[in-house]
C-alpha cells in the first residue's frame, strides 16, 4: 500500500511539474526577488553608491509619502465603482440574454464583443471618443446643446477618473455576464417552477431563488474582477498617464521602477500592493465565504 | 395578456439599447475603416460608408511588408499557447483533483497565490531571465510564460473534481495506471471545460501586448498587436488605416467566438465554479 501512494505521488509531481515550474520562475521566484530587494537602496542612475542595505527605509519612505497613499485610495476608488458596477450590469445583463428569444446567440456574441477587442485597439478608441476636439462624446452633447463649449475630459480632476470607469466597464463588463451567465444556466429550472406554483413574484424570484443559488459564482467572479482591477494599468497608463488624480497604486510602482530606475523602492511598493491582494483575497475567501479552495 | 405584450416589447427594446452601446464603438470603427481617409472622422458620422471602399484594407498589405508576417506569428503563437495551456493545465488539475501527495495543499496555495502578484515585480526578473537564456527577440519568451497558467489550473481542478470517481476507479481496479487514466479516461470527459480554457488561452496570447513588447524588437518577430501599436506611431493621422489594420487584430476572435460561443458558456457552465 505505501508503494502504491509513493507511486501516485510521483505520478501527481510529474503532472504539476511543467506548471510549476512555469508559475514558479515567472511570478513566485520574481516576488521573492522583490521582496529581498526591497530592503537595500538599487538606484540604477547612481551605480557608483551601490546597493547599500538600509533595511526598512524604503518602506517608511513609501508610508509616509502622500502620493503613495493618494494612488492606494484611487486605486480603491476605482476598483470599488468598477467591479459594482460591473456585477449590477453583468448580473442583469446575464439575466436577460439568459431567457429564450429571437436573435439571443447573435445578441450574446455582440454582448461579448468589447471583451473580445485587444485593449490596445479599444483604448485608443476610447482616446478618441473622450478627445476634447475630435471626440465623439464632446461633439454628441454639443449636438444635443448639452455642451456649449468642448471639455477636456481626460483632462480634468472631476471627469478623468469617471472616464476610466466608463471605459473598464465597457471592457469587462462581458466577463462577468459570461460567467454568471455560465452560472445561470446550472440553475434547474424547477426550482423556478416551484417559486412560480407558490406565487411568488418576479422579484422575490430573484431574491429568493437566483441570488442564493448564484452566490457562489458571483463571490469567485467578484474575486478575480477585484484581483484584476487592483492591478489596473494598461487604460490608466493609455488613457491619462496617471495625471489628473487618476494615478493606481501600479502606475506609481511602473513610474518608480522604469521612469525613475529606483529599484529598491520599486520593489517595496510591488510587496505593499502584494500584500494589499492579500488582503483582499483573505476577506472574499475567509468572510464572504468564496469557497476557492473546496 | 396586454401587459404582457407592452413588457415584452420594453425586454426588447433594453435588449437593442444594450447591443447598441457595447457594438456602437465596434461599428464606428468598422464603417470607419471602409471610408477615404479624409472622411474616416466627419462629423455626423454616417455608418453607411458612401464612397464605400476597400483602400485601406490594400494599403494595409503594402504600407509594412511585415504585416503577413505579424498576422503568421499571432496565430502561430496562439496556437502553441493553447496547445501547451490544453496538455500542462488539465496536467496539473488532474493531480490536484484526484491525486494525493504530499505538499499538495501548500503547492495549489501558491498557484492561486501567483494570480495576486502585480506585473510590475515580475517583469524586471522575467526580463533577466530571459536575457540569461538568450531568449531575447525569439518566440521561446512569449511561449514558456504564457504556457501554463493560475487561471487554467483552477479551471481544470474545479471541472476534474466534478467529474464521479466511480468511473476511474473500475480502470484502476482493472490495472490502468493513472497516466493511461487520464489520458484515456478523464480527458475524454473533459471536452466542454478544455474548450472554455482554450478560448480563455487563445484570447490571452492574441492580445497580449506587455510582455510581448518587451522581448520582442524587430518587426519581422512582432505579433499583430505590437505591429498595430507601429502602425499606429507611424501612420498616427490616417485614422482610417490604422482601423482597418486593427480589424485584422479584432475579426478573427469575434469570430472564433461566434463559433465557439454555445460550447463556451456551456464549459464553463459545467466546471461548476462553486
Amino acid at each position: 500500500m505505501d508503494k502504491e501512494a509513493t507511486r501516485e505521488a510521483k505520478t501527481a509531481y510529474l503532472l504539476v511539474a511543467p506548471s510549476l515550474i512555469v508559475i514558479g520562475v515567472i511570478a513566485l521566484f520574481p516576488i521573492l526577488r522583490s521582496l529581498w530587494m526591497s530592503f537595500y537602496a538599487i538606484d540604477l542612475t547612481l551605480p557608483q553608491l551601490g546597493r547599500p542595505f538600509v533595511g526598512l527605509a524604503n518602506y517608511l519612505e513609501i508610508f509616509t509619502d502622500s502620493r503613495f497613499w493618494a494612488a492606494l485610495w484611487n486605486t480603491t476608488y476605482f476598483t470599488v465603482i468598477s467591479v459594482t458596477l460591473e456585477l449590477v450590469l453583468g448580473l442583469a445583463i446575464a439575466m436577460l440574454v439568459n431567457r429564450p428569444f429571437a436573435g439571443r446567440g447573435l445578441l450574446r456574441a455582440s454582448v461579448l464583443i468589447p471583451w473580445a477587442i485587444p485593449t490596445v485597439v479599444s483604448a485608443q478608441m476610447w482616446r478618441w471618443i473622450f478627445n476634447d476636439k475630435a471626440g465623439i462624446l464632446g461633439s454628441l452633447l454639443q449636438n444635443f446643446k448639452i455642451l456649449s463649449e468642448p471639455y477636456p475630459w481626460l483632462a480634468s480632476v472631476e471627469t478623468a477618473r469617471l472616464c476610466i470607469i466608463a471605459a473598464d466597464v465597457w471592457k469587462t463588463t462581458p466577463f462577468m455576464v459570461l460567467l454568471l451567465l455560465a452560472g445561470l444556466q446550472t440553475i434547474s429550472p424547477e426550482y423556478y417552477e416551484a417559486a412560480m406554483v407558490d406565487g411568488a413574484t418576479p422579484f422575490r424570484r430573484f431574491l429568493h431563488v437566483t441570488l442564493p443559488l448564484l452566490k457562489p459564482i458571483i463571490l469567485v467572479a467578484l474575486l478575480f474582477r477585484t484581483l484584476d482591477a487592483f492591478r489596473i494599468f494598461d487604460l490608466v497608463y493609455v488613457l491619462t498617464g496617471g495625471a489628473f488624480k487618476t494615478e493606481t497604486l501600479s502606475v506609481l510602482t511602473s513610474d518608480v521602477t522604469f521612469k525613475c530606475s529606483d529599484y529598491g523602492q520599486g520593489s517595496a511598493l510591488a510587496v505593499v500592493m502584494f500584500c494589499c491582494i492579500m488582503v483582499i483575497s483573505f476577506i472574499f475567501i475567509k468572510v464572504l465565504g468564496a469557497k476557492v479552495e473546496e | 395578456m396586454k401587459k404582457n405584450q407592452a413588457l415584452k416589447y420594453l425586454l426588447y427594446l433594453v435588449l437593442i439599447s444594450i447591443a447598441l452601446l457595447t457594438m456602437a464603438p465596434f461599428l464606428v470603427s468598422v464603417s470607419a475603416s471602409l471610408k477615404p481617409a479624409e472622411k474616416a472622422l466627419e462629423w455626423p458620422p454616417n455608418l453607411i460608408p458612401s464612397p464605400f471602399t476597400l483602400d485601406n484594407y490594400a494599403k494595409v498589405w503594402q504600407v509594412s511588408p511585415f504585416f503577413p508576417k505579424w498576422l503568421v506569428n499571432s496565430v502561430f503563437l496562439a496556437i502553441v499557447h493553447v496547445i501547451c495551456q490544453l496538455l500542462f493545465c488539465s496536467m496539473a488539475g488532474y493531480a490536484f483533483a484526484r491525486l494525493s501527495f504530499p505538499g499538495k495543499k501548500l503547492l495549489f496555495l501558491a498557484t492561486l497565490g501567483s494570480m495576486m502578484i502585480p506585473a510590475q515585480a515580475t517583469m524586471i526578473s522575467n526580463y533577466a531571465i530571459a536575457n540569461s537564456l538568450g531568449w531575447v527577440n525569439t518566440f521561446y519568451a512569449v511561449i514558456v510564460p504564457g504556457a501554463a497558467g493560475a487561471f487554467g489550473i483552477f479551471l481544470m481542478t474545479q471541472f476534474f473534481k466534478g467529474i464521479p470517481r466511480e468511473l476511474e476507479e473500475a480502470a484502476h481496479i482493472d490495472g490502468c495506471s493513472r497516466l493511461l487514466i487520464f489520458w484515456r479516461i478523464i480527458l475524454p470527459l473533459a471536452t466542454p471545460a478544455l474548450g472554455a480554457l482554450a478560448i480563455f488561452s487563445f484570447q490571452g496570447s492574441w492580445n497580449g501586448f506587455m510582455w510581448p513588447l518587451i522581448v520582442l524588437n524587430t518587426p519581422e518577430n512582432f505579433t499583430l498587436p505590437l505591429g498595430l501599436n507601429y502602425f499606429r506611431s507611424e501612420y498616427a493621422t490616417d485614422w482610417a488605416l490604422v482601423l482597418a489594420g486593427s480589424m485584422f487584430n479584432s475579426v478573427p476572435i469575434i469570430l472564433i467566438f461566434l463559433f465557439f460561443q454555445r460550447y463556451f458558456i456551456k464549459g464553463i457552465a459545467t466546471t461548476g465554479l462553486k
